[in-house]
């Protein structure tokens, strides 16, 4: 165990000397991370709570169960305000241990300032927990990645040809799931009775970590950026699609900056869709947002409430009233029960996660009035009552098909096959079969690196249906898929009997 | 009031990367090896990271007496692999910007008829030799690959080492502030080469991050072992 140089009952302060730094593990706007060989005792205070680790805030224990990284600043900082950042987790404690365990449970928050000298009072970088490994995803080529948002703000067609990742589908209860459990963190760290507020600042695609097993779970990272309430306020780097277009980037971002990403996440990971949205609210007086869901949701009874909060939250004429945390908690714990997923509400959810933990928590207007209670067949296809909530954003929910995925993959030309070629592209396609002047097939591909595209496409719709057919969501789609290819597996057998048939019935006196 | 409708499954505008190899006879032996070792490295940093590879397309050009797609533009989270490129003839310019305007203007249709939306396209030109073909043809064919009146004009990086000329590659980068790079001729392709495939990288995932922003830049890249070749003043 390493020496603390100046332990507080509130922030560690561990030395750089007596740190075992390891490798470079990533690189950003504010610094850099790397592993730490092991962890000096005294960063043990807020160690995760969870199964296999240190327990809730302010139990520590001398030891860490928990890998730990070290993130060094590019500009120092002062101490005592990144000690009121590390003591965060023990003043929730003071006030709810619930919310302590939601912020050490499902985020990366910082356990230890770092000096180089005993009496510094310019801190160098802070100690952090590192991202569980239910955090990462393996790709198909074994590479192994944190599981950033991106892979749910995408088609999942296209995530699991590119990245052999399975995710689940649009408008899935599990995506709900997951926007539920960040709620219920900014909760925590905006609602808390008796604290002051705290604003992550960029909750982005590459900042909020999400997992499905063995429950739903997400894990934000970078908080040591985090700004506090009471202290003066500082910059952060912003992440370019996912900031607060109230704020810009680069600006100080506050509790509010969070709410409007909640309200993004909530309509990118539902809908499966990385669309552009802050430019065009910079540019246009208001936006209105076609958010596309699948059929499925039609049997839901209509939720004016739900795209009210999506609204408030995008909001920038209304950004000083965007919807509290705890009324997204509130939302999704009852959408996730008209989805017919009420289980999905407390598995694996830190603190009581059935409804919002907040006193005299709003009710949210318009959510249906009995979780659980038969579906109102009132659904709106196009629109919804009249009368906007805010004057610049409006949110409109759109059922439909998802038009049959086209993604393939392409391996890149034999060298020897294009030699001389003078510009001819040349792609071997491995995926869904579409007519080969679709794919892009060189002109003048000879017969049998046509069959030889045409077979391997064939070869690859056929593993995608099986695919689509074992995934939990996906099957419905899979066997539609499915129809298809056995209408042209038949047509071709049928034509291949035929051609036989002609060629060898000569030979048999027919 | 003007009002913007946001489909949800509307796409962030592209950013297509050409990225064109001279493979004439003196990039044989070590930097051929080295190209062919480092490309996979565009596709790890670029394919495999999904936030990347949504804005980037890429493609790669190789010429020589002529050029051809080595790897027609692409969404690299969907390619399994790089090409290899091999050496071949002499140091043809003309044809690799004859080339060049073919193929984008075909893909920009392609992609057009996808439903994709572009940024101005960028051309990553590396060349490690002076051009073979008369000055006459191959500024001809430059002056069609840069014509202004053509709207898909690409923005062209221009990056040379060996017995590149460093006024061509100035020119062939429209004579603009650190759009062109040459190493010393003695600089090594075993650190040369990785450093600019590197380089070439910060600049694509650099440059994606900023068309996530509706004010897409081409971000120049750092490379240590090149330095820009300094804009002249015009008399």
């Amino acid at each position: 165990m390493l020496p603390v140089a100046a332990a507080t009952p509130t922030a560690p302060v561990v030395l750089l000397d007596q740190l075992d730094i390891g490798r470079l593990l990533a690189e950003g706007g504010e610094g850099r991370v790397f592993e730490v060989g092991q962890a000096p005792a005294g960063a043990a205070g807020n160690g995760p709570a969870g199964p296999g680790r240190a327990g809730p805030a302010g139990a520590g224990t001398g030891t860490v169960r928990a890998p730990l990284v070290y993130k060094e600043l590019r500009s120092a900082r002062r101490v005592d305000e990144l000690s009121a950042v590390v003591g965060l987790p023990r003043r929730l404690a003071a006030a709810c241990p619930d919310m302590a365990a939601r912020t050490v449970g499902a985020s990366s928050w910082p356990l230890a300032v770092v000096v180089r000298e005993d009496a510094d009072a310019q801190a160098v970088g802070l100690l952090m927990p590192r991202a569980p490994a239910r955090f990462n995803v393996v790709h198909r080529d074994g590479s192994v990645r944190l599981s950033g948002l991106s892979y749910l703000a995408s088609d999942p067609d296209r995530v699991a040809l590119a990245y052999g990742v399975d995710v689940p589908a649009p408008g899935a209860a599990e995506r709900v799931a997951l926007v539920h459990r960040l709620a219920l963190l900014l909760e925590a760290w905006q609602e808390t009775p008796g604290t002051d507020a705290v604003a992550h600042g960029d909750l982005s695609a590459k900042n909020v970590l999400w997992s499905l097993g063995p429950a739903p779970a997400v894990y934000v990272i970078d908080c040591d950026g985090a700004s506090l309430e009471g202290w003066p306020p500082r910059p952060r780097a912003t992440t370019a699609n996912w900031e607060d277009p109230a704020t810009g980037s680069a600006a100080q971002a506050g509790p509010s900056a969070d709410r409007y990403s909640l309200g993004l996440i909530f309509l990118r990971i539902v809908g499966a869709a990385n669309f552009p949205l802050q430019s065009r609210q910079r540019a246009a007086e208001s936006v209105v947002v076609d958010l596309e869901l699948p059929r499925s949701w039609r049997r839901l009874p209509d939720m004016p409430g739900l795209w009210q909060l999506c609204e408030r939250s995008l909001s920038i004429v209304g950004a000083a009233e965007r919807p509290r945390p705890s009324e997204w908690v509130v939302a999704l714990a009852e959408l996730l029960e008209v989805l017919g997923s009420p289980h999905l509400v407390t598995l694996g959810a830190p603190g009581p996660s059935r409804a919002s933990a907040v006193p005299g928590a709003p009710a949210v207007p318009g959510a249906p009035a009995v979780p659980g209670a038969p579906a109102v067949p009132s659904w709106r296809l196009l629109g919804r009552p009249a009368g906007r909530t805010v004057p610049d954003v409006s949110v409109r929910p759109l059922l439909r098909h998802r038009a049959p995925s086209t993604w393939q993959l392409i391996s890149p030309a034999r060298p020897e096959g294009a030699r001389g070629g003078g510009g001819a592209s040349s792609t071997v396609v491995v995926g869904v079969p579409v007519a080969p002047a679709m794919f892009g097939l060189p002109a003048g591909a000879s017969p049998r690196e046509f069959m030889r595209a045409a077979l391997a496409s064939w070869w690859a719709a056929h593993r995608l249906v099986g695919r689509l057919l074992r995934r939990p969501g996906r099957r419905a789609h899979g066997a539609r898929r499915l129809a298809g290819l056995v209408v042209v597996d038949l047509s071709a057998a049928c034509v291949v009997l035929f051609l036989v048939g002609m060629i060898v019935s000569p030979w048999i006196g027919l | 009031m003007a009002s913007e409708y946001v489909g949800a499954e509307e796409r962030y505008a592209v950013f297509p990367f050409y990225l064109c190899l001279d493979v004439s006879q003196s990039m044989a032996g070590e930097p051929i090896d080295q190209v062919n070792s480092e490309l996979p490295a565009v596709l790890r940093a670029v394919g495999q990271d999904p936030a990347v590879a949504e804005v980037v397309r890429f493609s790669v050009v190789t010429f020589s007496d002529t050029a051809r797609t080595v790897l027609p533009l692409a969404d690299l989270a969907l390619v399994e692999s790089m090409p290899r490129v091999e050496v071949e003839g002499r140091t043809s310019y003309a044809a690799a910007f004859d080339h060049l305007r073919r193929v984008i203007e075909a893909d920009y249709h392609a992609g057009r008829a996808a439903g994709e939306r572009w940024y101005r396209p960028a051309l990553l030109f590396v060349s490690d030799g002076r051009p073979t073909d008369s000055d006459e043809r191959w500024r001809e064919a430059l002056a069609r690959l840069s014509d202004p009146a053509w709207k898909r004009h690409p923005n062209v990086l221009a990056f040379g080492f060996g017995e590149a000329v460093p006024e061509v590659l100035a020119e062939v980068a429209g004579n603009k502030a650190n759009r062109a790079f040459c190493a010393d001729r003695d600089a090594p392709a075993s650190t040369l080469v990785p450093e600019l495939i590197a380089g070439l990288v910060q600049s694509i995932v650099s440059s994606s991050a900023s068309a996530y922003s509706g004010s897409p830049q081409l971000v120049p890249p750092q490379v240590p072992s090149m330095q820009p070749i300094p804009v002249d003043e015009l008399e």
